[in-house]
């Protein structure tokens, strides 16, 4: 009995944060690569991972959330100041590190070894 | 350039990360000792060798989370959880299964059969003379040519079988009269009386409290230990309520 309970939280707790975490880098994604990189879409997109992050800090490292938290805001500020290229550098990584992030949850060898 | 930068509040939360530390170290280590009580009872000179890999395995995933404060709890909490559900797994299926238990613990070696050191036996096991010699010295026994068998045991510890007229006497080697003795019944420790021990040991509270009064005592508080065994009372009071 014991051995079911300590497997089932552990799957549970595994299987439960990676499907949360692939989630919220969709839900980022589809607010990203919408259209062009404006302020109001880095705003979006700010505010869903801003609202996740709490849960996200149970699950996986601070360090990694903060750089996509960093990498909005700059892009977000880049677009305000009309910095386009720069805006859209900034929207280029946000979506390399959230793929990463959803990557980093396939159970694939790679992941595995 | 912005002339108007956002504010931004300073909402004083340096002291925080030393109590998240404090608060993470105690449910680590809550679950760390969960987790080695699941694995058992035995001590730790006495777990087998997978048992006594998971125990360091645990230890070492519980100091990862407390390292690194950046990292969630659950990176230390997943491994122990699944570490715990495999090594009962195991224990399970080695107790329903004589292979399964020799592919994992290992047979005991008879390192001493009927008074000849079995040298072959020895080298099968890495297990040289000094280590034969000391095994039996934590047996007591300080001369090997008093020993008829010798068991190395699957947990590295050696089982020693004395010959005939090396061993302790018996009481009925002599057929001496004995008295079966029995387990003492602890009826106060540190001052607090244990009422499951009054009843295991067919004694009242009334009973006790005319002990406390012969052993010097006024109330149960006033002794450090008070036991009962086949009858007979043994009882020690507290430094400062000695005469």
């Amino acid at each position: 009995m014991l051995c079911v309970v300590a497997f089932g939280l552990a799957l549970g707790m595994s299987v439960s944060s990676s499907m949360y975490v692939k989630s919220t880098c969709r839900d980022v994604l589809d607010v990203l690569t919408a259209e062009a990189p404006t302020a109001s879409k880095f705003d979006e997109a700010h505010d869903i991972w801003d609202k996740a992050k709490n849960k996200l800090m149970l699950i996986t490292n601070h360090q990694d959330i903060e750089e996509v938290s960093v990498c909005l805001i700059r892009g977000r500020e880049n677009a305000r100041m009309g910095e386009h290229s720069m805006a859209q550098a900034e929207l280029e990584t946000a979506i390399f590190l959230l793929h990463e992030f959803a990557e980093r949850e396939r159970l694939i060898a790679g992941n595995v070894v | 350039m912005n002339k108007n930068p956002p504010k931004r509040e300073n909402k004083g939360k340096g002291g925080i990360f030393v109590i998240i530390s404090f608060i993470r170290t105690l449910l680590l280590y809550v679950l760390v000792i969960s987790a080695l009580r699941i694995m058992g009872k035995r001590q730790v000179g006495e777990l087998q060798p997978g048992e006594l890999v998971v125990a360091i395995m645990i230890s070492d995933l519980g100091a990862i989370p407390l390292g690194d404060t950046s990292l969630p709890l659950g990176s230390g909490v997943v491994p122990i959880l699944t570490l715990i559900g495999a090594e009962l797994v195991l224990s399970i299926i080695s107790l329903k299964s004589d292979r399964v238990r020799r592919v994992l613990t290992g047979t005991p070696s008879v390192i001493i059969k009927n008074g000849v050191i079995q040298a072959e036996e020895m080298r099968k096991n890495r297990y040289n003379l000094e280590d034969l010699a000391e095994g039996l010295r934590e047996k007591d026994c300080y001369d090997v040519s008093d020993v008829h068998t010798a068991i190395l045991e699957t947990n590295g510890s050696l089982s020693v079988i004395l010959k005939g007229d090396k061993r302790p006497i018996k009481a009925e080697d002599i057929n001496l009269p004995f008295r079966q003795e029995t387990l003492p019944y602890v009826l106060i420790a540190d001052g607090k009386v244990y009422p499951e021990h009054l009843t295991e040991a067919g004694v009242s509270r009334k009973w006790l409290d005319s002990a406390i009064r012969k052993q010097g005592g006024k109330r149960a508080e006033d002794f450090f230990l008070l036991t009962l065994c086949d009858g007979k009372v043994f009882a020690q009071l507290k430094e400062d309520n000695n005469g």
